[in-house]
């Protein structure tokens, strides 16, 4: 799959779950360590956010080096650019239903779908704008949004780089490991999902 | 890579990371918490000490808030000392005392900066307990004993090292220059002793080092460290190279004083001092530790999906080291030649 098609199916399926949300109604994590630390605090505190990311990076890395890679790029890349987006006055306030991606990101991984490398990269770079949508509209609340979304994007970078890598080095029962761990994202959103119901 | 395209992306690069960092600038060093000593002295009675840390002759601008009903027995002390201002209070509570009751610290919302709370009963129970700017207030709360202590003065240092980003840039620019585990081990053992022996020195009173030249001198430390990584990539050799140790020994010293004013700041009473230093230092340690971890983490995972970042962005880092030390160095050294 050529390079545009991987951002245009990222775009279509990214803009298609923003618009399948529900208002936003959240605040973001106050460590009194400034801004940046505040965007770091939020994403790591937040299950909603931090499993997902972990998914979609182990899911890159089940792929291979190559994906982890462009995975490592690509999803801050396009989480900061969704907080961006979500940081504008005028930004519908929608954010993903939890249960929708944890189901989602989690049944990937747990499946390990032989996807190409492509598909999987334009599952991170969706996954990453989403997020980071709904991220940008919960820091355009802070003092200093600009500076809380450059924490975030640091942290799912850093945590992009480390789930993916240790994904692409494994193999045997430790990817068995990872599925499982796929497995637990997905049941904690058929949780959330009854959640939601109730 | 080109040279010219390298050159223009240094150009480009520097500047913006500056003007990212640049409210780094205000915070380095200048996390001094405010401190609040409650000591009952007869049966609802209490002293008060309120110390605020000054910065360039301006006041923290927070104020405290006693609970309705509190008066005070005798007209309260002012006292400007050179770091911080200090206010004394005696105040009865009535019959309850201040237990349960809620003080508020006006103003530390806007801030970034903790207020230690210490609180001595009349039978000699102490707790300390840490107020932040996301919670500016506390309930005066029962006696809550040596680990809850400890536990405040472990997170202060924790928190003092994550949010002191020069000593965190000295580290890493040592980490730049290092090139083997060993020397990993030994110049990270060897900053950890070294700051350890003046943080302790400092907070015991047996040391001390004025604020602003203490501030420009780590600066010139992580300046120094500039120059040096770029010898390092150039493949060239110098002593810091070869025995980085030796560097963060001696230049670890001078991070302890800095290290120390989280601490000494705060008026401790005596008694508190080995306690609370060993809580703090160990914090620190945790703190510098989680950092080395997770940068070691990080080289390890691009080494193994054979990570290739273009040359300018791998050398970012070392350009943020230098950039930030030379700027903190000029900056802080601007500030004692202008007496602020």
């Amino acid at each position: 799959m050529t390079g545009w098609r991987v951002w245009a199916h990222s775009a279509f399926y990214g803009v298609g779950l923003i618009l399948s949300s529900r208002p936003a109604a959240a605040h973001l994590v106050q460590t009194g360590l400034g801004p940046v630390y505040d965007g770091v605090a939020h994403f790591v505190v937040s299950p909603e956010y931090l499993a997902p990311i972990v998914g979609a990076a182990i899911y890159a890395g089940f792929g291979g080096k190559a994906p982890a890679r462009r995975a490592i790029v690509m999803l801050p890349l396009f989480w900061f650019a969704g907080s961006l987006l979500g940081e504008l006055p005028r930004a519908p306030p929608l954010i993903l239903p939890t249960w929708l991606v944890l189901i989602g990101i989690g049944a990937f991984v747990a499946a390990d779908l032989p996807l190409p490398a492509a598909l999987r990269i334009a599952l991170c770079s969706m996954v990453g704008i989403a997020l980071g949508y709904s991220n940008g509209l919960i820091a355009a609340g802070a003092a200093d949004p600009l500076r809380s979304a450059l924490g975030a994007t640091a942290a799912v970078f850093i945590v992009t780089s480390l789930a993916s890598a240790a994904a692409a080095a494994t193999s045997g029962w430790i990817r068995i490991v990872f599925r499982v761990l796929g497995s637990w994202i997905a049941a904690s959103g058929l949780l959330a999902l009854g959640w939601a119901l109730h | 890579m080109s040279a010219w395209k390298l050159g223009l992306s240094r150009r480009l690069i520097v500047p913006l990371l500056a003007l990212l960092l640049a409210p780094l600038t205000a915070l380095a060093h200048e996390a001094r918490p405010a401190y609040l000593a409650i000591a009952e002295t007869a049966p609802g009675q209490y002293s008060v000490l309120w110390r605020t840390p000054m910065l360039a002759g301006m006041r923290l601008p927070v104020a405290l808030q006693l609970p309705q009903g509190v008066r005070d027995l005798r007209p309260p002390q002012y006292d400007e000392l050179a770091e911080s201002r200090v206010e004394r209070r005696w105040i009865d509570a009535g019959k309850g005392g201040l237990q349960g009751k809620r003080i508020d610290f006006r103003g530390l919302e806007l801030t970034i900066t903790d207020v230690f709370v210490r609180i001595e009963r009349l039978d000699g129970a102490h707790s300390t307990e840490i107020v932040r700017p996301s919670r500016p207030y506390i309930e005066v709360p029962a006696p809550r004993g040596g680990l809850a202590t400890a536990q405040a003065f472990l997170l202060q240092g924790v928190e003092h090292i994550l949010f002191g980003a020069d000593h965190l840039l000295f580290v890493l620019g040592l980490l730049l220059i290092v090139k083997d585990r060993w020397m990993l081990v030994k110049t990270i053992t060897a900053f950890t002793l070294a700051h350890s022996l003046t943080l302790a020195a400092a907070t015991l009173g047996y040391a001390n080092i004025p604020g602003p030249p203490l501030n420009a001198a780590i600066a010139l430390t992580i300046l120094f460290l500039g120059p040096e990584i770029v010898r390092s990539w150039r493949g060239e050799t110098s002593f810091t190279i070869r025995h980085p140790w030796v560097v963060a020994l001696a230049f670890g010293l001078l991070h302890g004083f800095g290290f120390a004013s989280g601490l000494t700041a705060l008026g401790l009473p005596h008694d508190e001092i080995p306690f609370a230093l060993l809580s703090f230092n160990v914090g620190v340690e945790i703190g510098q530790l989680g950092f080395v971890a997770l940068i070691l983490l990080l080289l390890r995972a691009f080494k193994v999906l054979e990570m290739h970042w273009p040359l300018w962005l791998e050398r970012t880092p070392g350009y943020i080291v230098g950039s930030l030390g030379a700027f903190w160095t000029i900056q802080r050294v601007m500030l004692i030649v202008s007496g602020e």
